[in-house]
């Protein structure tokens, strides 16, 4: 299942695959014998997927998320989005790329807590040519995610299932192609987890997203098409669901 | 962006509100530096303009003209004639009265007047402007044409209480009888902006000096195109003295640029100490919204749009600091330009240079930003990954640095243009920046110490302590050079409070002794001294006094051949009682005379004086006087020939003057003096008292005017201590509720928290401690009147480490408390 990332064609359009992660590792340079947190990680993902990344606490999910999201640079490998090497991107292009093409969905939420939820959801639409409509597209998006009565509440005005809508509409604004989420049930109870889970399975359908959805948690997990499983750092084995 | 600039705009605005106390924080501070800079840039303008004006406006024309003696119409007519050949434009004739003293009849409050002037009021002033107000007529010749009329400046008005009509008394303590003069006028500007000052006519001036010959110089301005050297050289050949303006405003110009220096400079401190008040609130701010700033980086925002969307909130802040600050500085100057003009009796107009207003928001939202910009920079580093995991912020101290240097520059285009030259511009932020390592370096040397030195076991408290110091070193280590400054500005301004305050306490001499004395004539000697037992007084002695016209040596010193200078007065007495005598004894030769001890004997000589009345009596020289020291300042010095009461009366005629001297109970003091002048209108009566305002008078102004800049100073520095403070408890607040979840009670986290502040306070308080005494060292060093005056005592070192340590420590408690009442379940639902 590795492919030679060179060959790999500029278009996404082309049978490729949308997410090409080549022998990835993460290692820290601490005072003494560097750690390493991610080793040798290798997988493609294919558009449209809904990724499961699954692992204990402290296998090195969220390092290979901030990865996956641009936030974080890998020590060596290399990363392929959507037919572009994103390895040795500078800041602004890797700024370009999260605005774009990646979105991402925090554990905590994240939301800026001065601002509503709609002006939440507006902020990455004013460094994207999205900027004249930005309103309106957040609007819209807020409906989307079911919370168009909600618009000019302040975060800590909203439950917390309704605060990871606000974040999930903010990371999907800018239609990106790849949704990127770091345990985004964890500070949920499960009920509303669910309810969130469900959200992602319909924005995937109705936008065709491409979801990495990293937890510890195999109910979850049990939703994804398919599971990439991490230990200590390494990729064990990746499993498929049945399409359900 | 287009389009999103409202947005951002809204978000930058949002975040100011929503930052709360310490945007509240940061706003002060930018309203300390701008209204600073403001207020005395505006001093210095208005100070400038006025005392340093055209030099001729100072001596009243081009070139003042005078004689050996008073000029006689002859003398007047010479200038004249170089009027209609067209060699000079104007001329004005001056008779000048010296060391007038003034009261209102019946008031016991007396003034010495700095310059008395009869001139020709459809003349004067030949240069510059003389403007009358407060009800005044339109023209000084309206005011004072009638005989014994006379226009008063506007602060003598003020202190006297004078309004036009109202009458009051000139003397002095030699040949001017006490005389009295109708207000008719009020000067509220004069060509050399100088105050306490009275103007009459030249009619006036021959009645109040009782000669005809009053003027004693003219003012001329010359022709345009004629030689004026060459006509001054044919003046002093036919006996004038020359002077001319351009002679005298070297020195005064040297003065007064070290005054604008010191002024601006105090002002461009000012704003560097605000300047770093916001850099210290904004690392704080930001460093408390690295998260907010990592959602914006995870976004897709690049460091440009943080600069924008934060620059945009710090200029925003900067913007409201600065009207704030502008509108302090309109007060804040006009009560220092007024006790500045106290200092020195300037008749200086309060004004407010709007122009400069403007400027200094622009200036003020300039430096916002380039301190603040610091910040930003900084905080734009914060890496999005923060987000997925806690990580430290890494400093890179090559950039930072680079950065540091860059900002610099647009501060220097600031204080260059303040303070009007590149090379002071940059100077001034050398020394600041320099300042600024070393401080950084040695206060960071200390903590290194003290950190190493603190157990690391044992007293649990000191060792959290420890940790805290060492953990948040950078922070802590801005704070420190915050507390630094604050305490180095106050306890240098406590400094110059103190030293100001020694020389009012040295120039306030004894009220006790002879501490009333009036002035009169000999004729009213029974009325007086009636009044004088009527108040009880029974302690009284006096003087006589006759203008002598000339003293003729009839028969030559045998072995000398210098002329001796009589004097112009021939003093008497009843009893020898403030004088030592050698030679015969008082009373012995009822013709006897004593001259002034100058060493000379000329015991023996005949003298015939011819006294200003015109009577004419042949006196013998039987010894020497001098003054006894009897402990009244009141009692000036006065030369001339010493003889006996009747002599000087019969000499005097009706003009001869009378001082009488008397003590009186400190308590019935002002009283007493004040039954005396009601009962006598044409006296004037002078106390210790009013000697000894006179003597502090200015001195005491300029000490209420440094206490004013001390004060302000002062102000500065408990600001930012307390700023520093205030934000450091604000950004541990969630820490405190974390301490509080496990268990800690507000008392623990308090003890704690005090612990480190006190340290950190102790260190940066005995560092400016030590920076106050090099900086009297190096004022003694450049500025020799200094020396001496300016000194820190070890009880004013002491009690300033007492009281900074208490502001830190309080402002701490203060800050901390509601932290400390946060509940931890709090933790659960906030996000920071
Ligand atoms: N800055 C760091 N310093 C030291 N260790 C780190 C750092 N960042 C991550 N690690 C370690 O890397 C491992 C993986 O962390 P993480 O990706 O957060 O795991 P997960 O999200 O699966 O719980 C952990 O063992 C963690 O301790
Ligand atoms: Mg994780």
């Amino acid at each position: 299942m590795l492919k030679t990332g060179s060959e790999a064609p500029a278009q996404g359009i082309l049978a490729g695959p949308l997410v090409q992660a080549i022998n990835i590792s993460r290692s820290l340079p601490l005072a003494g014998q560097p750690i390493h947190i991610l080793r040798d990680i290798s997988f493609d993902i294919e558009a449209g997927e809904m990724v499961a990344l699954v692992g204990a606490s402290g296998s090195g999910k969220s390092t290979l998320l901030g990865i996956l999201a641009g936030i974080d640079a890998p020590s060596s490998g290399r990363l392929v989005i959507d037919g572009e090497d994103v390895t040795g991107l500078n800041e602004t292009k890797l700024a370009l790329l999260r605005n774009r093409k990646l979105g991402i969905v925090f554990q905590s939420f994240n939301l800026i807590p001065t601002l509503t939820a709609q002006e939440n959801v507006e902020i990455p639409l004013y460094v994207s040519p999205y900027a004249r409509e930005a309103r309106q597209r957040a609007a819209r998006m807020l409906d989307l995610v079911g919370l168009s009565d909600r618009r000019q509440h302040r975060p800590h005005q909203l439950s917390g299932g309704q605060q990871q809508r606000v974040a999930i509409a903010r990371a999907l604004v800018t239609e990106p192609k790849i949704l990127l989420a770091d345990e985004p049930t964890g500070n949920l109870d499960s009920h509303t987890g669910e309810q969130v889970l469900d959200l992602f399975e319909s924005l995937r359908q109705q936008l065709g997203l491409t979801l990495v959805i990293a937890t510890h948690d195999n109910a979850i997990a049990g939703r994804a098409n398919r599971i990439l499983r991490i230990t200590d750092g390494r990729l064990l084995h990746t499993s498929s669901n049945v399409e359900r | 962006m287009g389009q999103g600039i409202f947005f951002y705009l809204g978000y930058s605005f949002k975040s100011l509100i929503n930052n709360g106390q310490r945007a509240v924080l940061a706003i002060f501070c930018v309203a300390f530096g701008v209204m600073s800079l403001v207020a005395m840039q505006n001093m210095a303008e208005s100070v400038t303009t006025v005392v340093l004006g055209d030099p001729a406006f100072r001596l009243g024309g081009q070139t003042e003209l005078n004689r050996d003696t008073n000029l006689s119409p002859a003398n007047i007519a010479e200038i004249a004639r170089l009027k209609t050949d067209g060699k000079i434009t104007a001329y004005n004739p001056a008779a000048e009265e010296y060391g007038l003293k003034l009261k209102r009849p019946g008031s016991a409050s007396m003034a010495y007047i700095d310059k008395a002037i009869g001139v020709d009021p459809t003349i004067y002033p030949i240069v510059g402007q003389l403007r009358l107000g407060q009800g005044s007529p339109t023209s000084l010749a309206q005011a004072i044409a009638t005989p014994g009329t006379v226009a008063v400046t506007r602060d003598i008005a003020d202190d006297q209480g004078l309004k036009i009509g109202d009458t009051l008394v000139v003397s002095n303590d030699t040949d001017i009888a006490p005389f009295s003069l109708k207000v008719g006028g009020i000067v509220i500007a004069t060509p050399d902006s100088a105050g306490n000052k009275i103007y009459y006519s030249l009619e006036t001036a021959r009645q109040l000096a009782n000669r005809q010959d009053a003027v004693n110089y003219i003012q001329v301005n010359w022709a345009p195109g004629v030689d004026s050297a060459a006509i001054q050289a044919q003046l002093q050949n036919s006996g004038w003295r020359t002077y001319n303006a351009s002679e005298q405003s070297a020195d005064a110009k040297k003065g007064m640029d070290l005054f604008n220096f010191m002024l601006k400079g105090a002002g461009i401190l000012g704003l560097l100490v605000g300047g770093i008040g916001v850099a210290n609130t904004m690392v704080v701010l930001l460093a408390n919204r690295q998260k907010e700033i990592a959602i914006l980086k995870t976004l897709g925002y690049r460091r440009w749009h943080l600069f924008v969307l934060l620059g945009l909130e710090v200029g925003l802040l900067g913007l409201v600091g600065s009207l704030l600050g502008v509108a302090l500085a309109y007060f804040v100057s006009g009560g220092l330009i007024y006790l500045f003009s106290q200092t020195g009796s300037i008749l200086l107009e309060t004004s407010f240079d709007f122009g400069l207003g403007l400027l200094g928001i622009l200036i003020g939202i300039v430096t916002t930003l380039i301190f603040g910009m610091f910040a930003i920079v900084r905080a734009s580093e914060v890496r999005p990954m923060q987000l997925l995991r806690n990580l430290p912020v890494k400093i890179r101290w090559f950039q930072t640095t680079l950065l540091a240097l860059a900002l610099a520059v647009p501060f220097t285009l600031v204080t260059t243009f303040v303070l009007g030259s590149i090379e002071q511009g940059i100077g001034i932020l050398l020394i600041a920046l320099g300042g600024l390592v070393v401080l950084g370096s040695v206060l960071g040397l200390a903590m290194w110490l003290i950190i190493k030195a603190l157990p690391t076991f044992r007293f649990y408290f000191l060792a959290m302590a420890r940790k805290n110091l060492a953990r948040r070193w950078l922070v802590n280590l801005f704070a420190m050079i915050a507390l630094f400054t604050g305490v180095l500005t106050a306890g240098f301004a406590g400094v110059v409070i103190q030293g100001a305050q020694g020389q009012v306490d040295a120039r306030s001499p004894a009220l006790t002794g002879y501490n009333l004395s009036v002035y009169g004539l000999a004729s009213q000697e029974t009325t007086l001294k009636a009044a004088f037992a009527g108040q009880g007084i029974t302690t009284t002695q006096a003087r006589y006094t006759a203008l002598v016209k000339s003293v003729e040596q009839t028969t030559p010193p045998a072995n000398n051949d210098q002329t001796f200078y009589f004097g112009n007065v021939l003093n008497g007495r009843e009893t020898p009682w403030d004088v030592t005598l050698d030679g015969a004894a008082w009373g012995s030769d009822p013709s006897g005379v004593y001259l002034p001890d100058y060493g000379r004997d000329l015991r023996g000589t005949q003298l015939t004086i011819t006294s200003q009345s015109g009577a004419t009596r042949t006196v013998t020289v039987v010894g020497t006087y001098a003054l006894k020291n009897i402990g009244s300042p009141l009692l000036s010095e006065n030369s001339g020939l010493l003889t006996s009461k009747d002599l000087v009366t019969q000499l005097g005629g009706p003009q001869t003057r009378l001082l009488v001297a008397g003590e009186v109970g400190l308590d019935r003091l002002t009283e007493t003096s004040t039954k005396i002048g009601q009962s006598m209108q044409d006296v004037m009566v002078v106390t210790s008292l009013d000697y000894n305002n006179y003597r502090t008078g200015r001195v005491r102004n300029f000490f209420i005017f440094a206490v004013a800049m001390a004060g302000l100073a002062i102000l500065a520095g408990l600001v930012l201590v307390a700023n520093t403070v205030g934000l450091a408890m604000i950004y541990r607040q969630r820490e405190m509720g974390v301490l509080k979840a496990v268990g800690y009670t507000r008392w623990h986290v308090l003890k704690g928290l005090l612990l480190e502040y006190g340290i950190m306070a102790l260190v940066a308080s005995i560092g400016a401690l030590i920076g106050v005494q090099v900086a009297v060292i190096a004022f003694s060093k450049l500025e020799a009147s200094t020396d001496g005056i300016l000194s820190l005592n070890l009880p004013t070192a002491v009690a300033s480490v007492i009281l900074a340590l208490l502001v830190t420590l309080v402002t701490a408690t203060m800050a901390a408390w509601q932290a400390l009442q946060v509940r931890p379940s709090t933790l659960l639902r906030q996000e920071t």
